[in-house]
């Protein structure tokens, strides 16, 4: 009885570790494909409870791209899910004196029409992209989670870049 | 243009800066590498706007897993009932040796008294401020990971960060990793208000948890015996005001002032049936200048009978 209460225990706070490093990086992956931050809290509740039920049958180096594996599969079983609008928070950029009312005008446009060409990138592309843009992993880092190769990442990562271009500045 | 090989990787190499500025004007020209990196420059500061933290997912995951570990047993087949009855009694067997040697038990109580406050710690040093005719009970084998404190009456808590920590009372359950929050658990309701952070609260009908309500800074919740949870905005200070002596009402039933006027001198008040309510404040250090502070805006006169009566009129 007691062994076992204990090893619970520490069973919990294993994954309650994985849950605080992981949480935010399984909401967004979900987000980068979804566009929608709510589905994406849901199923990330849904993958780290999975992952709970199955946790005897994994190795804990293993649990990470599991998780991510979980959660895309998740995601393919919401057959209802739309096209994606993506709806970020734009922070304020601070080069504020430099500004004219032109200056700003013309930055909201490039904003807008940037966040429409991330709209448009292929969905790979698009979440390879943002993770790496916006939650600074590295190539190798994506690479794990994902079980892609290096190589696979830098494809989609200039694939992208390259498309945005296209799409934001309409060349 | 760019379709050559070598200049994708020249990108790719250049988002994992590894590339110099320099180098890529050269490779592309100036306008190109421009593009490229306004494009970078404006996704960096793109974020996204959570609606709920990590914290509000952990204690609403925690509630499932925990869920998660209660055996379902199947009752189909002849042969899974032998199972489930040998099951049973091995299980019966261990149950009255686990409590044989659990004993005695560990639960923990704090009580106070009609006048009395008392500040104390939990096994975490989380603090608990409990207000009169107030009690609290926990088990303090295994606290770190079973925080879960039984409450009747009134108390404020300041919980330090770690597992999920429920407050139980008749009729709610309040859950939070770490934050600061009053419940106050009378005849007449439950209200909870949260100090700091976020807490997670809901009735003690609501067994799913389904009509759970999250409190952020500044909100009260009231729970309701149908299970439903009422969220209402109020303007507050670091720490409930009764921990600091005052009692403030606004369009409170009188029958619930002269409670509190009760728990706070250990006083018995008779007083007119009054249907309204009272909007005002007292302190817990002046008997007289508390009566008076609830009497007078009611048109009420006081009569101290004795050290434990006292008997409320209206004013000629």
């Amino acid at each position: 009885m007691k062994p076992d209460a204990h090893s619970n225990g520490s069973e919990q706070q294993l994954f309650k570790q994985l849950f605080d490093q992981y949480y935010e990086a399984i909401r967004n992956f979900l987000f980068y494909k979804s566009g929608d931050l709510t589905l994406s809290e849901d199923l990330t509740q849904e993958a780290f409870l999975i992952l709970w039920k199955k946790r005897s049958n994994i190795n804990p180096d293993k649990a990470k791209s599991y998780l991510y594996t979980i959660a895309n599969n998740l995601f393919l079983n919401e057959i209802k899910h739309q096209k994606v609008v993506f709806k970020f928070q734009q922070q304020p950029v601070s080069n504020t004196f430099k500004e004219t009312p032109q200056f700003q005008m013309e930055e909201e446009e490039f904003k807008d029409r940037l966040m429409n060409a991330i709209n448009d990138l292929p969905e790979k592309n698009r979440v390879v992209f943002l993770m790496n843009r916006i939650e600074k992993l590295t190539y190798k880092e994506i690479a794990d989670r994902l079980d892609l190769s290096v190589k696979a990442v830098e494809k989609r990562m200039h694939k992208a870049l390259i498309e945005l271009r296209k799409l934001s500045y309409k060349i | 243009m760019s379709k050559s090989p070598s200049k994708e990787e020249l990108l790719a190499l250049w988002l994992e800066g590894k590339i110099s500025e320099a180098e890529m004007v050269d490779h592309f020209g100036k306008k190109e590498w421009e593009d490229y990196k306004k494009i970078l420059e404006t996704t960096a500061t793109f974020s996204i706007s959570e609606t709920n933290s990590r914290a509000e997912a952990w204690t609403r995951l925690s509630a499932r897993m925990s869920e998660e570990e209660t055996p379902i047993v199947s009752l189909n087949t002849n042969k899974s009932r032998r199972i489930f009855i040998s099951t049973a009694i091995a299980a019966a067997i261990t149950l009255i040796f686990a409590v044989l040697l659990f004993r005695p038990s560990s639960t923990t109580v704090f009580k106070t008294g009609s006048g009395e406050k008392l500040t104390f710690y939990l096994p975490d040093s989380s603090s608990v401020i409990l207000n009169a005719e107030s009690s609290v009970s926990f088990e303090s084998r295994n606290w770190e990971n079973n925080r879960v404190v039984n409450l009747s009456g009134e108390a404020f808590f300041a919980v330090e960060k770690g597992n999920q920590f429920s407050v139980k009372t008749s009729r709610t359950i309040v859950e939070v990793l770490g934050t600061q929050f009053n419940v106050f658990n009378r005849e007449s309701k439950d209200q909870i208000t949260c100090y700091h952070g976020k807490v997670s609260v809901s009735s003690i009908s609501d067994q799913n948890h389904d009509q759970s309500r999250i409190l952020t800074q500044g909100m009260t919740a009231e729970t309701s015996t149908s299970g439903s949870v009422e969220v209402t905005t109020s303007v507050i200070k670091k720490t409930p005001e009764w921990a600091e002596g005052r009692f403030s009402f606004n369009q409170e039933p009188f029958e619930n002032v002269i409670a509190e006027v009760e728990r706070q001198y250990g006083v018995t008040i008779e007083y007119p049936e009054m249907n309204t309510t009272y909007t005002g404040a007292f302190f817990d250090n002046d008997l007289k200048n508390a009566l008076l502070l609830v009497c007078e805006p009611m048109g009420l006169n006081y009569k101290i009978e004795n050290e434990t009566l006292i008997i409320l009129t209206h004013s000629p």
